[in-house]
């Protein structure tokens, strides 16, 4: 333990102590000043919010005081840092023409992090050698994406009596929902689907958009929009919103949110018949359907709205009250004192 | 008829407040997760050194969503948040294949804890649209999730930036909570 600490302490030591060269006084990315997390990827020194952007490219970032160090990483260290890193990532980079990205521009600080490391625009042609921690599965980021198996869940087995001891050997005993017991992973499709929550159905979803060719254009083609909000879904304003996010960011920015542009409303709206009908005898069904049918997008007042429509089959117990119930509650409560009355009456009839 | 007119009543009135807390290895999406959830936007974040808290209106119920920094030297803070947690959202980076041991080490150390004893646990398996992202047989196996006892669990496969699997995740919260507090 003491050991432990004490190689802990002489590899931050080792590391502020590599601050403290020129080319580390600065973020390698936007050149301000005094740098507290290092690019663990190319093992570079960067500042917080260049941190923040690297990690939008799967790169690994560690905060140098927040983090501990191994020795082989803070090796690593020694051999890369900035000045390394510029001769590799930055070699046709000029600092008299380029200029450096400010960084409170994050757009164009993602765009120039993603033209240097993604693209390797400046690296002269050169391929250079992965660097010292990069898998090939960090890189391709670029590739299509594809939504494989989404609908997925395991669960606890059936839990009821926290102190029944068999639920072990007779999972579902207790409830109806034996089917986690057929939990057998190597029979199922990748990402089994899950028992008694969600649909039956594996659920595939492929990325429309080929990514590099459109990055340049709009990527945020209606087309994509219409494929997948068209049926049954009203497109909230989120969506138009999201757009004018999309067009006012510069070409070939943000690969991560060109994702999210395609993907939402498909995912959603294919989801809603599917948790209907696979779903085990739930009561909480209904409105479960609904909200789940809805983007993430939509907002409170969306999904309360929905809510308060789905309040018809009230009487369905389990489901935790609907938020739109406080408004709603005038006519439920004429709801109430008509069956109150129809119960007297039967009662009075006896 | 007394117990539904109750259950009526309680339908209509209470608004069920539920305190989530939620950890993981740094970069594994939290911040992200709880703005997707908050403002339905992807922002971009840096990492969070100490928390971020927020509320979350979602059917009936409110969540509060405490997101607390994860990187290593930060982690044992978390425990200053487990008291009168009723959800633990424990959130993975199903890219990061280097680290899922880790990660295992630091939710089995969480759970043994005895004020996160009563809390029940959803996994968010993030970061599902990367292509080399496991499965979610494999990280429940990786986890070691099914060696749980006494514990409502459940592992959501979720897209941060999507919205994907988020709100199925809190659907399942508030149904296991709640059945758990009446």
């Amino acid at each position: 333990m003491a050991n432990r600490m004490k190689e802990e302490e002489k590899n931050e030591k080792i590391i502020r102590g590599l601050l403290k060269l020129p080319a580390n006084k600065r973020c390698i990315n936007c050149n301000s000043l005094g740098p507290q997390y290092v690019c663990t990827t190319f093992w570079s020194f960067i500042c917080t919010n260049c941190s923040g952007l690297h990690r939008e490219f799967t790169h690994r970032v560690k905060s140098i005081s927040m983090a501990k160090f191994t020795s082989q990483e803070v090796n690593a260290l020694q051999e890369g840092g900035n000045e390394r890193v510029r001769e590799m990532y930055f070699k046709e980079w000029d600092s008299q023409k380029h200029s450096y990205p400010d960084s409170s521009h994050l757009d164009r600080l993602r765009d120039f992090i993603k033209q240097v490391y993604v693209e390797r625009r400046y690296t002269g042609g050169k391929n250079i050698d992965e660097p010292p921690r990069v898998k090939g599965e960090r890189n391709d980021y670029d590739e299509n994406r594809s939504f494989k198996t989404y609908r997925s869940g395991a669960r606890s087995p059936p839990y009821n009596d926290p102190y029944e001891k068999h639920f072990g050997e007779k999972p579902g005993s207790a409830r109806n929902d034996d089917r986690n017991s057929h939990f057998n992973f190597e029979a199922r499709s990748p990402g089994y689907d899950q028992g008694d929550h969600k649909s039956p159905n594996r659920f595939e979803m492929r990325d429309e958009i080929p990514r590099d060719d459109k990055a340049g254009n709009d990527v945020q083609s209606p087309k994509s929009y219409k494929s997948s909000t068209s049926e049954e879904l009203p497109k909230p304003g989120v969506s138009d919103h999201q757009k004018n996010v999309y067009i006012s960011s510069p070409p070939m920015v943000r690969p991560v949110r060109d994702i999210l542009g395609s993907d939402i409303p498909p995912l959603r709206v294919g989801e809603l018949p599917k948790t209907n009908s696979g779903k085990a005898s739930n009561s909480s069904s209904e409105t479960q359907s609904f909200t789940s049918s809805k983007g993430p997008n939509n907002g409170n007042s969306e999904l309360k709205r929905v809510n308060s429509g789905s309040l018809i089959d009230f009487s369905a117990d389990s489901e935790p009250p609907s938020s739109g119930a406080v408004k709603e509650s005038v006519p439920l409560r004429k709801l109430a004192l008509h069956l109150l009355m129809v119960v007297v009456g039967h009662l009075l009839i006896f | 008829m007394g117990l539904a007119l109750s259950r009526l009543v309680k339908m209509m009135f209470v608004r069920q407040e539920i305190r989530i807390l939620m950890v993981g290895l740094d970069a594994a999406g939290k911040t992200t997760i709880l703005y997707k959830l908050k403002l339905g936007e992807v922002i971009t974040t840096i990492p969070t050194i100490g928390f971020n808290v927020e509320t979350v209106d979602y059917k009936n119920v409110s969540f509060t969503v405490w997101d607390v920094g994860g990187q290593d030297k930060i982690r044992p803070l978390w425990r200053h948040y487990f008291q009168n947690t009723h959800g633990l959202v424990f959130v993975l980076d199903s890219n990061d294949k280097e680290r899922i041991m880790e990660a295992r080490d630091e939710l089995h150390r969480m759970l043994s804890e005895d004020e996160l004893q009563g809390a029940t646990l959803l996994v968010f398996a993030n970061k599902q649209d990367l292509p080399n992202a496991m499965t979610i047989s494999d990280i429940t196996n990786k986890l070691g999730l099914h060696a749980l006892r006494r514990r409502r669990w459940y592992i959501q496969s979720a897209c941060a930036t999507t919205g994907e699997g988020l709100y199925e995740g809190l659907d399942w919260l508030s149904n296991n909570i709640s059945r758990k507090a009446n």
